[in-house]
C-alpha cells in the first residue's frame, strides 16, 4: 500500500450513487478506496464506511459515526457525516488518526509476518476465543486443540520478560502480538511461544485471531514429574506424550468407524459401512504402530533392562492366545495352546513375555491361510525353557531368516497391516531377559518361532 | 402499574449475558415478571427512570409529529384535534410497540443517568475517593475541552428533564430516533385515518411522508452518545489512550466511559452499559479490569450500582478475583452480532 494517508488532514468528501459506487471523491477518500482494493468509481471498498453508506440511505438520516480502516500496516481512523440526498449519499470525513499495529514502531508488516511465520504449530479461535481448528505439519507430543475448545482452557499464560502479557492488550486493541509465553494447561512442562493476528470480517470487526504456537524445548517445571519407571526420554515422557497425541485420538477414530460399521446408529447403505470399517482397520493398524514406536523408543534406550521375576510360560501362551482369540475367529483359525494344568516355569518379565507372545501368536495368526491352525506349546529345548509357536504359512525362505528380525524389515509385504517392528522389538526384549528368539522355516512349509527363556534356577528364593 | 410490574421492567427468563442483553424474552407478558425470583427483578429506580426517558421521548416525539402534521393543510385540522399524550397511552396499552433494540436504548440512557449522577453525587464519598480525577473539560486542547463542554449539555439535559417534567430531548442515535418516531406516529396515524375526510388510505400516505420529512432531519450528532463517541475518537490520537476508560470511570462520567470502552472492545455503547444492568457481577467486574479500572473506582461503583440492577455479589471481591485474562475471555462475546446473540439467547432458552 502506499502510503498518502499519513498526510490526510482536513475534510476529505465523497458522494456514493444509488447502486454503492463512488461518484466522486477527494484525493484522500480515493487513496483510502485504492488501498483497500477498490476502482475510482466501483464500490465503496472500505466495509465499515460501506456499511455507513448502507445505514445512512435505509434510516434517511444523516448519520455521524466513527469509521475504522483496517489497512496493511495501520488501524485509520476517522469521523464521517454520511448525509443521504435523494438517491445519493453524502460523504464527509474528518479528524483522521492514525494508528499503527501493535509494536509496530519500526515496521507493522513485518511484525504481522513475523508473528505467522514464526515456528510450530497453527491455530485460529473466533471472537469467543475458542478454537476454530489448529494444524501442524509434523506430529506433537501433545493432541492439538480441538475445535470448540477454549483457548484459556487450553493454554495457560505466563508472563513474559518484565510481567509483559503481549496478548492482552494487543487482543483488546485488535493488534498482531508475538512473544506471549504460555504452558499447555494440562502438562506445564511444554511450553509454547505464541504469536497471533488479529482477522477481521466485512465490517473491519475483530472476527478472531490466527496465530503459531511454538513449542519450546522441553522443560519439566519444578514440580513436575518426569514419569516413572524410567519411561522419560530426552527429557519428555515419550510413552505418555504419544497417548495423548495419537491414541486418544486414534481411539476415537476406532470407535466411531467402528459404530458407524456396526450400523449402531442406524441403517446405513452397505458400501459407506465397508468404508467405515476400512478406517476402523486402519486405525487399529495406526494404533498398533504406535504401540510399537513406544516400545521401541523404550527399548532402544541405554541402559533398558527388565525385571526377573518367575514366570509360567503356559500360562503366558495361554494368556496371549486369549487376548488373540477373535482375531483369530475373524479369519477361521485355530489356536491350538498348552492344556490347562501344563506350566513351564522361566525367568523374565511377565509383561515382557507377554508382549512377545502376542507377538509371535498374532504374526502367525496374520501370514497363516483362513482356516488354518497355529499350535503354541512349552517345553524345554536345548535345557532352556520355551515357548514354540507354529502355523501353516508361507514360511519364511532361509536366506530371509535373518532379516526378518531387522528394524522395519517386512519382506517386501506391505499389505498385511504390520509396521516391520514387531520381530525386531520382540527379539530385543527376549535378550534383554537372558533369553532369544530363533527362527526355523522353508518356504511352503510354515514357520516355527522358539522363544527362550532362562530356567528358573538362578532365581534367588 | 407500579414500576415493578410495569411491562417495561420485562426481564429475560435467563440471567445470562446475551439473554439480559437481549431481553430473550421477547415481547409482552407482564406477568412474567412474577415469576422471576426476587434478585433477578430490576430495581425499581431503573425501572422507573427507562419508563421517564422512553415516555419522555414518546411525548416529545408524538408533539414533533402532530406539529409537522399540522404543517400540511390536509391533516392539520386532525392533527390539532389529538392530544400527544394518546401516544404513551397507546404504548402503555400495546408495549409490543416498543422495539426491543429502543427499549436497550433507554435502558442505556437510564443506566447513564442514574449511575453518573449517583456516583457525582456529593456527601460522603468513600474513603479513597476524594481526589476525583479531572475530566476534559479544563483540558488544554480547545476542540477536546469544547467537545467535553458540549457532551455535558447534551446529557445533562436527561436530568433537567426530571426537574422541569419537560420532554426528553429527541438526542437519540438514527436508528433508534427512527425507531422512536414511528412508534409515536403509529397511534397518531391510526387517529388521523379514523377521521380523515379523504379518506383513512390517503390519510395514511401523507402521514408517512411527513413522517419520513421529520425523519430526514435528525441529527444524531447532536445527541450525548454520539458527541461522547467523537471525544472517545479525539482522545483517541493521547498517548495511552487505553487509560482512558478507567479516568471517565474516576470522574463517574459514565457516558464517557460507554463511549470509550465501545472504542477500546470494539463493542456497541449500549451493550456496554447494558453489562451495568444485567445481574452478572461477573461480567460487570471483567469489564472493569478489562480496561484497567482503579480499584476504588470499582469500589464506588459497587454502592451505586443496585440503583440499575439487583445482583446481590460483592462487585469489589469479584473484581479482586478477576484476572485479565478472564477478563478477555468473559468479554469476548461482545463483538458478536447482536442478531446473532439473540438468536443465540432463543436456542438457549429452547433448550434449558
Amino acid at each position: 500500500m502506499s502510503s498518502p494517508l499519513t498526510s490526510i488532514a482536513g475534510v476529505a468528501r465523497a458522494v456514493v450513487g444509488a447502486d454503492g459506487r463512488l461518484l466522486s471523491a477527494d484525493a484522500a477518500l480515493l487513496d483510502l478506496q485504492r488501498a483497500a482494493g477498490g476502482d475510482d468509481d466501483g464500490p465503496i471498498a472500505v466495509p465499515q464506511l460501506a456499511a455507513v453508506v448502507v445505514l445512512a440511505r435505509k434510516l434517511g438520516i444523516l448519520l455521524s459515526r466513527p469509521v475504522v480502516a483496517a489497512t496493511e500496516d495501520r488501524d485509520l481512523r476517522f469521523w464521517v457525516r454520511a448525509r443521504p440526498e435523494g438517491d445519493n449519499v453524502h460523504l464527509a470525513a474528518f479528524d483522521w488518526v492514525e494508528t499503527p499495529l501493535h509494536g509496530a514502531a519500526s515496521d507493522p508488516d513485518r511484525e504481522a509476518d513475523l508473528a505467522m511465520l514464526a515456528e510450530g504449530w497453527g491455530w485460529q479461535v473466533d471472537t469467543a476465543l475458542n478454537f476454530l481448528s489448529a494444524w501442524s505439519d509434523r506430529p506433537e507430543a501433545f493432541e492439538l486443540p480441538r475445535a470448540g475448545q477454549s483457548f484459556a482452557q487450553w493454554f495457560q499464560l505466563r508472563e513474559g520478560e518484565g510481567g509483559a502479557m503481549p496478548i492482552l492488550s494487543a487482543m483488546l486493541a485488535g493488534h498482531v502480538f508475538r512473544d506471549q509465553p504460555a504452558v499447555l494447561r494440562t502438562d506445564p512442562a511444554i511450553r509454547f511461544r505464541l504469536s497471533g493476528v488479529p482477522i477481521r470480517d466485512a465490517l473491519g470487526r475483530i472476527a478472531g485471531y490466527r496465530g503459531r504456537a511454538e513449542t519450546l524445548a522441553e522443560q519439566a517445571e519444578p514440580g513436575i514429574a518426569a514419569g516413572d519407571g524410567g519411561e522419560n526420554y530426552g527429557g519428555l515422557e515419550f510413552g505418555r506424550h504419544l497417548d495423548r497425541s495419537l491414541r486418544l485420538p486414534l481411539g476415537r477414530i476406532i470407535a466411531n468407524a467402528e459404530t458407524i460399521s456396526g450400523k449402531l446408529e442406524g441403517p446405513l447403505r452397505a458400501d459407506y459401512a465397508a468404508y467405515a470399517a476400512d478406517i476402523a482397520q486402519a486405525g487399529r493398524h495406526l494404533m498398533a504402530l504406535v504401540d510399537d514406536l513406544a516400545d521401541l523408543r523404550a527399548v532402544e534406550r541405554p541402559g533398558f533392562s527388565t525385571a526377573r521375576e518367575a514366570l509360567d510360560l503356559a500360562d503366558i501362551a495361554r494368556r496371549a492366545t486369549g487376548l488373540l482369540a477373535v482375531r483369530a475367529a475373524d479369519r477361521n483359525i485355530r489356536i491350538d495352546v498348552p492344556a490347562p494344568d501344563d506350566s513351564l516355569m522361566a525367568v523374565g518379565e511377565f509383561r515382557r513375555a507377554l508382549q512377545v507372545m502376542v507377538n509371535l501368536i498374532g504374526n502367525a495368526v496374520r501370514y497363516s491361510p483362513a482356516g488354518s491352525s497355529v499350535w503354541v506349546r512349552a517345553d524345554i529345548l536345548g535345557g532352556m525353557p520355551a515357548l514354540i509357536v507354529a502355523d501353516q504359512g508361507p514360511g519364511i525362505p532361509a536366506e530371509d531368516q535373518a532379516r526378518i528380525f531387522d528394524k522395519f524389515e517386512r519382506l517386501g509385504r506391505s499389505e498385511d497391516g504390520g509396521s516391520g517392528l514387531g520381530l525386531y522389538i520382540s527379539r530385543l526384549l527376549a535378550r534383554a531377559m537372558d533369553g532369544d528368539i530363533l527362527v526355523e522355516s522353508e518356504r511352503g512349509q510354515g514357520a516355527r518361532f522358539v522363544f527362550t527363556l532362562p530356567g528358573p534356577a538362578g532365581l534367588p528364593h | 402499574m407500579t414500576a415493578a410490574n410495569h411491562p417495561l421492567s420485562r426481564r429475560p427468563w435467563r440471567g445470562g449475558s446475551h439473554g439480559a442483553r437481549m431481553g430473550a424474552c421477547g415481547r409482552g407478558d407482564p406477568f412474567l415478571l412474577h415469576l422471576l425470583p426476587e434478585d433477578m427483578r430490576p430495581p425499581d429506580s431503573f425501572v422507573a427512570e427507562t419508563r421517564r426517558h422512553l415516555k419522555g421521548c414518546i411525548d416529545h416525539a408524538a408533539t414533533v409529529i402532530l406539529r409537522e402534521l399540522s404543517l400540511d393543510p390536509q391533516l392539520a385540522q386532525a392533527a390539532d384535534a389529538i392530544d400527544p399524550a394518546s401516544a404513551w397511552t397507546s404504548v402503555e396499552r400495546f408495549p409490543a410497540l416498543i422495539d426491543l433494540d429502543l427499549l436497550d436504548h433507554m435502558r442505556a440512557r437510564a443506566t447513564v443517568r442514574l449511575l453518573t449522577d449517583a456516583m457525582a453525587r456529593p456527601g460522603s464519598p468513600p474513603e479513597g475517593a476524594e481526589d476525583l480525577a479531572p475530566g476534559w473539560l479544563d483540558d488544554p486542547e480547545q476542540a477536546v475541552a469544547q467537545d467535553a463542554l458540549a457532551l455535558l449539555l447534551a446529557r445533562s439535559r436527561w436530568s433537567e428533564a426530571l426537574l422541569a417534567d419537560a420532554p426528553m430531548p429527541l438526542d437519540l442515535p438514527a436508528e433508534a430516533y427512527r425507531s422512536l418516531i414511528w412508534v409515536a406516529a403509529a397511534p397518531i396515524a391510526r387517529a388521523i385515518a379514523a377521521m380523515a375526510a379523504q379518506g383513512p388510505e390517503r390519510a395514511l400516505a401523507l402521514v408517512n411522508a411527513a413522517v419520513e420529512r421529520l425523519i430526514a432531519r435528525h441529527d444524531e450528532e447532536r445527541g450525548p452518545q454520539v458527541r461522547a463517541r467523537r471525544l472517545a475518537h479525539r482522545l483517541l490520537a493521547r498517548p495511552d489512550p487505553a487509560a482512558q476508560a478507567a479516568q471517565a470511570l474516576e470522574t463517574g462520567d459514565m457516558l464517557m466511559f460507554a463511549a470509550l470502552a465501545e472504542r477500546d472492545l470494539d463493542a456497541p455503547m449500549d451493550a456496554i452499559l447494558a453489562i451495568f444492568w444485567e445481574n452478572d457481577v461477573a461480567r460487570l467486574a471483567a469489564l472493569l479490569r478489562a480496561l484497567h479500572c482503579a480499584r476504588g473506582a470499582v469500589g464506588r461503583l459497587m454502592d451505586c450500582v443496585p440503583l440499575v440492577s439487583s445482583h446481590s455479589a460483592d462487585l469489589l471481591a469479584t473484581f479482586d478475583l478477576t484476572d485479565e485474562v478472564t477478563a478477555v475471555e468473559r468479554l469476548s462475546d461482545l463483538a458478536i452480532a447482536p442478531v446473532l446473540a439473540a438468536h443465540l439467547s432463543v436456542l438457549e432458552g429452547a433448550r434449558g
